[in-house]
C-alpha cells in the first residue's frame, strides 16, 4: 500500500560538475547511489533495514535481568533465527531497533509504567553487550544452548548413514577455525575427498571455548590473589570442558569412520590392488627369468653352431691344403720321374745338369695347375714342352729376382736419409759394394762362429766382419748384417746369385777334375809340369776335388746355407785362384787345408808340445803333402783367427 | 586484498608506495635503497634486460642498448605526431623505428676473429613492452609486502594529466601484463592533492569552495592543473601543459656552466666529445640533487677530457643563480596560465593551496620563488615531491569501492545539490529532517521516518501533507492517497531526488512515497 507524488523542485539549486573519481567523499556518495534500496535516514542517521524480527513483548517481560547468563541473547535481540549466522551489522541494527522500541523513556512517553531498577531493557543492553563484542560473542556462541551436542543414534546410522552424519558434521563445522570445511560427500565420493574429509576432522581445531560457563567472574574478586585463584579455577574448568569437547568431536568422527561403507570399500580395494600388484610383480619376475634362461640357451646354441662351422671350415681348409700339397708333391714326383725317365731330355751331359737344375726350378716355381698341364704336355710333346717350361721357369725366377732387387733397392732408397741426394747415391753405391763375395763369406763364417744365443750376436758379427775386411771396405752395421743374413737364409738357393756363382765355380772345378783324370791317364803325377799355370790350376782343382769328393754331384743343390757356408768359401777360393797369380805351389796349397789335414794338424800340435825340439818338423811330418812352412802359416792363421774372434767379442762388450 | 599499492610512472622515474587498511601510505625503497627508481631499461645484448639505476649507469657507455624516457611514447599510434616524436626522440638514447613504433636496440658483438666483421644484433621493444618491464621491476618491490600468491597485488596507477584516454588504457594493460591488478588510474595532479588530504580537511572543517593549484615539474616537462575542492569533491577547472621545462633544463644550465668553466681553465671544449658531455651531464644531475639538500658540494669529474680532471666547488647560491632563468621561465609560464584560467573561471579569485609534484620541484629556490609569487596560498611540500604522487595513489587505493573492477575514467559527470534539503510533516518544522546535504550527488534515494506533527488530528489533507525546504524556499507536497500508514506516530517516507535535463537546464525532481 504505497502512494507517491512527484514534484519539480526548481528551488533546489543544483550544479553539474566533472568530479575526479577520487577521495573519500566521492566514494561515499557513490556508495549511496549504488545501494539500490536507498538510504534510510532516521534520528541517528542509522540504517535499520532488515534487522531481525519482532520480539514478543511478553517474552521480554518475562526476562529476569538478574539471570542474564541463562538467557538466550539472540532471542532477546530478535535474532532467534539467525543466531550465530547474524553479522555484526545485523546485531547492531537489531539492537538499535530494540532500543527504539523498548527504551524506558520511549515507553514512558507512551504512558507505560516502568520500574527502572528491574526492567527487561537491561537484558537487551546486556545481550548487545555480549553479542556486540566479538570476544564475548564467541564465548556465548560456544555454549549456544540450541546447539546439539548429541551423536546420531545407531538406528539413524543404519537407516540413513549419509544424511545423519552430514547433519551432525555440518552442525559441528561451525566450530572450525578454518573456514573451508570439506564436505562429507555421498556414497560415490572419491577416495581423496573422503580422505581429506577424515584428515580434516581428525585434525579438527575448534575455536569453541567455555569461558561463558565460568563459575565466577574474575573481575568479582576482591583482591589480586582472589582474582588469580578464580582465574585458576576457571582455567581448569575450561580446559576440562575443552577436553570433553575434543573427545566428543573425536568420538563423532570415529563413529562416522567406523560405520563408513566407503572406507571399508577403499580398504578392500587397496587390499585387492596390493594383491594384484604383488601377483603382477611375481609374474613379471618369472617371465623375466624365463626370458633370461631362454636367451642364455639360445646364445649357447648359436655359439656352438658357430664353433662347429668354424672347426669344420678350418678342417676343410687343412684337408684341402694337404690335398693340394699331396697333389703338388705327386705332380712334382711325376715330373721328376718323367724327366729322369727321359734322361732329362739331355743331348749331352752339360745339358743334363742344366736340365736337372731346371727340373728342380720348375718343380719349385710352377703351381699345381701349371705342373699338371706341363705333365700332360710332356706326355704328348716331351722335350719341347719341357724346354718351354724351363724357359718360363727361368723367366719367372728372373722376374722374381728382379722384383726382389727392386724391393731391396726401394728399401735402400727408403733407408737412406733425405739429407742430400749426392750422399744417398754414394751410400747406395757403397751398399752395393758392401756385400761383395768376401764380405758375404766373412758373414757366413761369422754367423757360424757365433751361433745363435751369443750375446749381442749381430753386433759381434758386424765387428768381426769390419775387422776382417780390408781397409777399403766400408764398415757394416749390425743391422746390415742382420738383414743380409736373413736375406741369405730366406733366399732360395736357386735365386741367389752367390750360389749360382758358387755352383758355376763348382761345376768348372768338376769339369777340370774330369779333365785331370783324363790327363792323368797319360801323365804321371810326379812328372807334372809344375811351371805351367794350367798345372797349378789342375793342382788346385785336384785339391778341390779331394775336398769336394765328399759331396756328390748334388752339392750345388744343397739348400742349406750352412752347408753352403762351409763349401762355398773353398769353392770360391778355388775359383779365385786362377785370377790371383800364385808364386808357389805351397802358396796355393796353403789355402787348401782340408778337414782331415786340419784334424791331423790339431792332433799333431797336441802330440808335440811346444817343448819338443824340432816341433814343427815333426808336425809337418804328421800331415802328408804339407811342409813345415805350411803348417806354421796355418797355425799362425788359426791363432789370428781366434784372437780376432776374441777381440771382436771384447770390442762389442 | 591488503596491502594495496600506488604507483607513479613517469618519463624519468618510477615510485611505488604501499598502504595497509589503516590508510597509512609508505614508499617502498628499491634494492639500491632509493625510494625512487630510474625509468631506464638496458638490454644486455643477449636475453636479459635490466631496469633501474644500474641500467641508467650503463646507459652512458652503451647508449645504443638502453631505453630511457620511453613513457612519453606510450600512446596510441595515431596520437604520436611527427613533432611530438622528434622532440621525444631527443631524449631517447637508442634508435626508434618511426614506422613500426618500436625502440631498436643495437648490440655489437666483437667478432671472434680479426678478419670477420663485428656482429650487430638488434632487439625491438615497443614503448608498451618497456613499460611492462619497468612495472615488473616495481612488482618485485611490491612482493615484499604482498604475500598472497594467488592474487595479483592491487594497485592504483597515475598518469600525467595531459595524456589521452587511449594511453590510460595502454598503461592499464601494461600494468596487468606486468602482474598488477589495476584498480584505478588517476591523474598525477589529483593524486598529489589526495596525498595532502586537502579535500578531507575541507570536509572536516566544512570550508567553502577552495582552489588548488598543482604544479608539476618533472624530468622533461612541467604542467599545471587547477582544481576546485567542493564538499570534498575534486573538480578539475583547467589544465595547462606540457611545457618543455623540466629537470633537464636545470641540469643543462649547470652543464653549460661546467663547460664554460672548463674551457676557460684548460682551453678545451667538452662539447667536442660526446663522452665528456655525458660525464658532465651525470655529474651535473648528481650535483643538482645534492644541492637540493646541502648548501654546497664539490663538483669533481675524473678525466673529463684529454685526461684533464675537473674540480670545482659548487655552492647552492651559485647554482641558484645559474638556474634563475629557467625558474623565471617557469613562473612566467605559470602566471600566463593562471591569467587564462581566471578569464575562463571568473569565480577564481584566490589560490588557497599550491601542491608541488615532480622531482624538480624539490629545488628549494623554485619552491621559495613560488611561495614568493603566491604568498596567500598554502604551499604543500611536506612530502618529497617525487614521492607525492605514489603516496596519493596509495591513499586512493584505500577508498576503492569495487577494487576488482578497474576504473579507467578519470572524471565522473555528476549533478550536485548545492543546498541542503529538509523535509517535515505538516507544520512541524522543528522536527525537520535533512534529506540531502549540500554536495550530494543526484540521483539519490533516501528513506526517512518522520514524526507526526502535533496537529495530526486536523484533517486528512493535513495528514498527508509534507513540506520541503531548500535555502529560503519551501515546497508543499500532498500525497494523493489520503491514508498513509502511521506506525507509532512515524511516517516511513521514501524520498527520491533525481534530475531532468530540460533544454540544457537541469531541473531537479523530487519523488515522495509513503510506505
Amino acid at each position: 500500500m504505497t502512494n507517491s507524488i512527484e514534484l519539480e523542485c526548481s528551488a533546489l539549486k543544483v550544479v553539474r560538475h566533472k568530479i575526479e573519481r577520487v577521495g573519500c567523499a566521492y566514494f561515499n556518495a557513490r556508495r549511496q547511489i549504488g545501494d539500490s534500496s536507498g538510504v534510510e535516514r532516521s534520528d541517528s542517521d542509522e540504517k535499520l533495514a532488515g534487522a531481525g524480527e519482532d520480539v514478543d513483548i511478553s517474552y521480554l517481560k518475562s526476562l529476569d535481568p538478574k539471570e542474564w547468563k541463562d538467557q538466550d541473547h539472540y532471542s532477546v535481540l530478535g535474532l532467534g533465527k539467525l543466531r550465530y549466522e547474524a553479522s555484526d551489522d545485523d546485531i547492531r541494527r537489531a539492537y538499535r531497533r530494540m532500543v527504539l522500541q523498548h527504551h524506558p523513556d520511549k515507553r514512558k512517553a507512551k504512558g507505560e509504567e516502568v520500574i527502572t531498577d528491574d526492567d527487561y531493557f537491561t537484558c537487551i543492553t546486556k545481550a548487545y553487550e555480549i553479542l556486540g563484542t566479538s570476544k564475548l560473542r564467541r564465548s556465548y556462541d560456544s555454549v549456544d544452548p540450541e546447539f546439539d551436542d548429541a551423536f546420531p543414534t545407531q538406528t539413524d546410522i543404519d537407516s540413513d548413514y549419509f544424511n545423519a552424519f552430514n547433519k551432525y558434521f555440518n552442525l559441528n563445522a561451525r566450530w572450525s577455525e578454518k573456514t573451508s570445511v570439506p564436505p562429507f560427500g555421498d556414497v560415490d565420493a572419491k577416495r581423496e575427498e573422503v580422505e581429506r574429509f577424515y584428515n580434516f576432522w581428525y585434525d579438527f581445531k575448534s575455536w569453541r571455548e567455555f569461558s561463558y560457563l565460568d563459575e565466577e567472574d574474575k573481575e568479582k574478586g576482591q583482591d589480586r590473589d582472589e582474582r588469580r585463584w578464580i582465574e585458576k579455577e576457571n582455567k581448569v574448568a575450561r580446559i576440562k570442558r575443552k577436553k570433553e569437547e575434543m573427545t566428543r568431536i573425536r568420538a563423532l568422527v570415529d563413529l562416522a569412520y567406523n560405520n563408513d561403507k566407503r572406507i571399508q570399500r577403499f580398504k578392500q580395494e587397496e587390499k585387492d590392488r596390493k594383491a594384484a600388484a604383488k601377483r603382477a610383480k611375481m609374474d613379471a619376475a618369472q617371465a623375466q627369468k624365463a626370458e633370461q634362461e631362454r636367451a642364455v640357451r639360445e646364445a649357447a646354441l648359436v655359439k656352438e653352431k658357430a664353433d662347429k662351422a668354424e672347426q669344420k671350415r678350418i678342417e676343410q681348409i687343412r684337408i684341402e691344403r694337404e690335398q693340394q700339397k699331396k697333389v703338388l708333391k705327386k705332380e712334382r714326383k711325376t715330373l721328376r720321374d718323367k724327366i729322369k725317365d727321359c734322361k732329362y731330355y739331355a743331348k749331352n751331359d752339360k745339358d743334363q745338369l742344366k736340365h736337372m737344375e731346371a727340373t728342380e726350378k720348375i718343380c719349385e716355381t710352377f703351381t699345381l695347375t701349371e705342373l699338371q698341364s706341363l705333365n700332360k704336355a710332356m706326355e704328348s710333346k716331351g722335350r719341347e714342352s719341357f724346354m718351354v717350361a724351363m724357359q718360363t721357369a727361368d723367366q719367372k725366377i728372373a722376374a722374381q729376382l728382379e722384383e726382389l732387387n727392386m724391393a731391396q733397392k726401394k728399401q735402400q732408397m727408403n733407408n737412406t736419409p733425405k739429407s742430400a741426394a749426392s750422399s744417398s747415391t754414394i751410400k747406395e753405391v757403397k751398399k752395393g759394394e758392401l756385400w761383395s763375395n768376401e764380405n758375404v763369406q766373412l758373414l757366413i763364417k761369422a754367423v757360424n762362429l757365433f751361433p745363435a744365443g751369443t750375446a749381442q750376436r749381430w753386433d759381434v758379427i758386424a765387428t768381426f766382419i769390419n775387422q776382417h775386411c780390408g781397409a777399403d771396405c766400408s764398415p757394416v752395421s749390425a743391422r746390415d748384417v742382420l738383414n743380409k743374413a736373413k736375406a741369405l737364409q730366406n733366399s732360395d738357393h736357386s735365386k741367389s746369385t752367390l750360389k749360382a756363382h758358387a755352383n758355376d765355380a763348382a761345376f768348372q772345378s768338376f769339369e777340370r777334375s774330369k779333365k785331370e783324370v783324363q790327363t792323368t791317364n797319360d801323365i804321371t803325377l810326379g812328372d807334372a809340369p809344375a811351371d805351367t799355370k794350367e798345372n797349378v790350376k789342375q793342382n788346385g782343382g785336384d785339391h778341390l776335388t779331394s775336398s769336394n769328393h765328399h759331396h756328390p754331384q748334388q752339392q750345388p743343390l744343397l739348400p742349406e746355407s750352412k752347408q753352403n757356408g762351409n763349401a762355398t768359401p773353398a769353392a770360391a777360393a778355388a775359383a779365385a785362384t786362377p785370377t790371383t797369380p800364385a808364386p808357389t805351389s805351397n802358396g796355393v796349397a796353403s789355402k787348401t787345408w782340408t778337414k782331415e789335414e786340419q784334424a791331423l794338424l790339431e792332433q799333431a800340435i797336441k802330440t808335440y808340445p811346444t817343448t819338443t825340439p824340432d816341433r814343427w818338423d815333426c808336425i809337418a811330418a804328421c800331415i802328408p803333402n804339407r811342409s813345415k812352412k805350411d803348417c806354421l802359416r796355418r797355425v799362425k792363421e788359426l791363432v789370428e783367427l781366434v784372437n780376432s774372434k776374441k777381440e771382436a767379442q771384447a770390442a762389442v762388450k | 586484498m591488503w596491502p594495496r599499492f600506488g604507483i607513479k610512472i613517469g618519463n624519468s622515474t618510477l615510485c611505488i608506495a604501499y598502504v595497509r587498511a589503516d590508510g597509512k601510505a609508505e614508499v617502498i625503497a628499491n634494492k639500491q635503497g632509493d625510494r625512487v627508481s630510474q625509468a631506464c631499461l638496458l638490454w644486455n645484448g643477449d636475453s636479459e634486460t635490466e631496469c633501474g639505476l644500474t641500467a641508467k649507469q650503463k646507459m652512458a657507455t652503451r647508449p645504443k642498448q638502453a631505453v630511457a624516457h620511453s613513457f612519453q611514447l606510450l600512446q596510441s599510434k595515431s596520437e604520436i605526431t611527427e613533432d611530438k616524436l622528434t622532440s621525444a626522440l631527443k631524449e631517447v638514447p637508442c634508435e626508434y623505428d618511426k614506422e613500426s613504433f618500436v625502440f631498436r636496440m643495437e648490440h655489437t658483438k666483437p667478432a671472434d676473429r680479426e678478419d670477420q666483421d663485428d656482429i650487430v644484433v638488434t632487439k625491438e621493444m615497443s614503448a608498451f613492452q618497456v613499460t611492462v618491464e619497468l612495472l615488473r621491476a616495481e612488482l618485485e618491490l611490491a612482493r615484499q609486502y604482498h604475500t598472497a600468491s594467488d592474487q595479483a597485488p592491487m594497485a592504483v596507477l597515475s598518469i600525467p594529466s595531459y595524456y589521452p584516454p587511449q594511453s590510460v588504457k595502454l598503461l592499464s594493460d601494461a600494468a596487468k601484463d606486468a602482474g598488477f591488478q589495476v584498480a584505478q588510474i588517476i591523474a598525477e595532479h589529483t593524486a598529489a592533492v589526495l596525498c595532502y588530504k586537502i579535500a578531507e580537511e575541507q570536509l572536516e572543517q566544512s570550508l567553502d569552495r577552495q582552489h588548488v593549484l598543482t604544479i608539476k615539474c618533472g624530468g622533461l616537462y612541467s604542467d599545471f592543473v587547477l582544481y576546485a575542492v567542493e564538499n570534498g569533491y575534486l573538480i578539475e577547472l583547467a589544465k595547462y601543459g606540457p611545457f618543455p621545462i623540466g629537470g633537464k633544463q636545470f641540469t643543462e644550465a649547470l652543464v653549460q656552466f661546467i663547460c664554460e668553466e672548463f674551457k676557460r681553465k684548460y682551453k678545451l671544449d667538452p662539447h667536442e666529445s660526446r663522452r665528456s658531455l655525458a660525464k658532465i651531464r651525470t655529474a651535473a644531475a648528481n650535483c643538482k640533487h645534492i644541492l637540493t639538500t646541502l648548501p654546497s658540494t664539490q663538483l669533481y669529474i675524473d678525466s673529463l677530457m684529454d685526461g684533464v680532471d675537473f674540480n670545482a666547488q659548487m655552492s647552492r647560491a651559485r647554482f641558484e643563480s645559474l638556474i634563475q632563468p629557467v625558474i623565471n621561465g617557469l613562473i612566467q609560464q605559470l602566471s600566463e596560465c593562471l591569467e587564462r584560467a581566471q578569464q575562463a573561471h571568473p569565480e577564481l579569485k584566490v589560490i588557497d593551496h599550491i601542491v608541488l609534484l615532480g622531482a624538480t620541484m624539490q629545488i628549494p629556490k623554485l619552491q621559495s620563488a613560488l611561495a614568493a609569487r603566491y604568498p596567500d596560498a598554502k604551499l604543500h611540500n611536506s612530502h618529497s615531491t617525487d614521492e607525492v604522487v605514489a603516496i596519493g595513489c596509495a591513499r586512493q587505493a584505500v577508498f576503492l569501492l569495487d577494487p576488482l573492477h578497474s576504473q579507467l575514467q578519470k572524471a565522473d559527470d555528476c549533478v550536485l545539490v548545492e543546498d541542503d534539503l529538509y523535509i517535515w510533516h505538516g507544520n512541524d518544522d522543528s522536527n525537520a529532517k535533512l534529506v540531502l546535504s549540500k554536495g550530494s550527488i543526484l540521483p539519490a534515494k533516501i528513506k526517512v521516518s518522520l514524526p507526526q506533527s502535533g496537529q495530526a488530528d486536523a484533517s486528512d489533507a493535513a495528514l498527508a501533507s509534507f513540506k520541503l525546504r531548500t535555502g529560503q524556499s519551501e515546497i508543499m507536497a500532498h500525497l494523493p492517497d489520503t491514508t498513509p500508514t502511521i506506525d507509532d506516530g512515524l511516517f516511513q517516507l521514501e524520498v527520491e531526488v533525481d534530475w531532468d535535463d530540460k533544454d540544457g537546464n537541469i531541473v531537479p525532481l523530487v519523488r515522495l512515497r509513503c510506505m
